[in-house]
């Protein structure tokens, strides 16, 4: 089993699934798992200020109509099963049922720790049954953390984001991923790419390198930007701190920015992390880029 | 009346399931030739066809007759371990392990990668046959079907013999046989 923590949400998934498709982040958010020949599990959730016991069990009903809808024949779906379980702490429902030749496992429920409504459609393999793989995947998902911070696991990195700050935007491409994470008036960027040695060795250095792949992206977010604007070719290592004062100072605070390049030998990558805060969020902006290690 | 197609001049590109990818084994092309530098990067000497142009005009332009094509360090790395046997799924396992990659990026760059050297003959790809019953098995038969006609048509014409056609026909049925699908048009002819 690997570790995948994304959009707020952590899970445990087989080695051989990959997470496939993403969306959202704000007040919903959406992934999907394929295996190699298939699709195998939806992980949805969406905010919700609701309390209701019976919500889980109304959206796993609007669920299975709304994909029965969508089929041609438009036929009812076979439930098999229905039943309640335990996930993260919290009491969920489950629906096993069938359409077709394809069967179905949807489980939900409210996290109101996180004030979310979590949803969980897996798809069972030919044969499988719901003891086989299911309920490992079940007891791995943590949809809320303990802890001031949400822990992110993806495409070879690690890192933790504090709670409050919110996926603004995201590029995932092959051997990139950018993102960047806002709060109010502050903002966190991470990027990181992969075959690092690679990069380097076809820059030569850290700061051709940022110039080249990491500028253009960076330039555009306030603080972080104009730290952009003061690194050069020759530069071997980044690490660049500025206060930028405010036009008025007694109207706003003043805004602190880091920019950092480090280059992560054992894991073979390239991070670039830096952010733009106001004094107050600055320990949390600096134990987000202290969290950032390969994997 | 000349049969033309909706869309003469878009070719569509054949979709292939991620399982059959992963399945599949990259050939080299026994034609290329290969160069090492003292850095251990590879040229690829490319032989060029030869020109419609008069002989007196190729040689006043010097055209040569053999391009080259020098791969950096990852491309090396990569030709190195194409032999014909190893499949996309243990390539990119070494891949991954290699740059220290995910399994899914090195899949991805490989495609990308290998697709670029596909097109241009570099490359080959022997491709498993697709799972009974799936729209890739049924695109797949049909197209070994039209090759049976075309064959046949062939043999009509005189420019195979029939032994050569019996051969490919053979081959065809037994690919369609894999496949999981009848090969009627194969055996009938």
């Amino acid at each position: 089993m690997k570790t995948i923590g994304w959009l707020e949400t952590s899970l445990q998934i087989p080695d051989d699934w990959d997470l496939i498709a993403e969306s959202g982040g704000i007040n919903e958010a959406y992934m999907r798992f394929d295996s190699v020949d298939r699709v195998r599990m939806e992980l949805k959730w969406e905010r919700t200020k609701k309390r209701g016991e019976a919500m889980p069990l109304l959206a796993i009903d609007g669920y299975v109509k709304e994909v029965t809808k969508s089929t041609k024949d438009k036929k009812p779906a076979n439930v098999v099963e229905k039943g309640n379980a335990k996930v993260a702490g919290h009491k969920a429902y489950y629906s096993m049922w069938g359409l077709k030749d394809e069967r179905f496992i949807t489980t939900c429920w409210l996290c109101p720790d996180d004030g979310k409504m979590v949803l969980v459609q897996y798809f069972l393999a030919p044969g499988e049954s719901k003891s086989d793989r299911f309920e490992d995947i079940l007891r791995g998902v943590e949809c809320h953390t303990e802890g001031d911070f949400y822990d992110y696991e993806l495409f070879g990195a690690r890192f933790q984001v504090p709670k409050g700050y919110q996926l603004s935007a995201r590029k995932i491409l092959v051997g990139r991923v950018r993102t960047s994470f806002v709060h109010v008036d502050s903002a966190l960027y991470l990027s990181w790419v992969g075959m690092a040695k690679e990069q380097l060795k076809k820059h030569t250095t850290i700061g051709r390198f940022f110039r080249s792949v990491e500028a253009p992206d960076v330039r555009s977010i306030g603080g972080i930007g104009s730290l952009a604007k003061k690194v050069k070719d020759d530069d071997d290592e980044i690490d660049l701190r500025s206060i930028i004062k405010p036009m008025v100072p007694f109207l706003s605070k003043p805004k602190h920015c880091r920019l950092r390049v480090s280059f992560d030998e054992e894991f073979n990558k390239l991070f670039t992390s830096g952010y733009a805060c106001k004094p107050d969020e600055v320990e949390k902006a600096e134990a987000f880029m202290g969290s950032v290690e390969g994997r | 009346m000349i049969d033309i197609p909706f869309w003469p001049f878009k070719k569509k590109k054949k979709s292939l399931s991620r399982e059959r990818f992963l399945g599949a084994r990259p050939i080299l092309n026994p034609a290329i030739k290969v160069e090492e530098s003292d850095a251990g990067v590879i040229t690829l000497v490319v032989p060029v066809g030869k020109s419609n142009l008069p002989v007196l005009v190729t040689k006043s332009l010097s055209i040569p007759n053999e391009k080259k094509i020098q791969l950096d360090e990852t491309g090396t790395k990569v030709w190195r371990r194409i032999d014909g046997k190893t499949t996309m799924a243990e390539l990119s396992r070494w891949m991954a392990d290699e740059f220290k990659i995910t399994q899914r990026e090195a899949e991805v760059s490989l495609g990308i990668y290998l697709d670029k050297l596909i097109e241009k003959r570099l490359v080959g790809v022997v491709l498993p046959p697709p799972k009974p019953g799936t729209p890739e098995a049924a695109e797949e038969a049909k197209e070994l079907r039209q090759r049976s006609k075309k064959l046949e048509e062939l043999c009509r014409k005189g420019k195979i013999t029939e032994e050569q056609l019996r051969e490919a026909q053979q081959e065809i049925a037994k690919a369609l046989e894999q496949m999981g699908e009848q090969a009627e048009t194969a055996s009938s002819a």
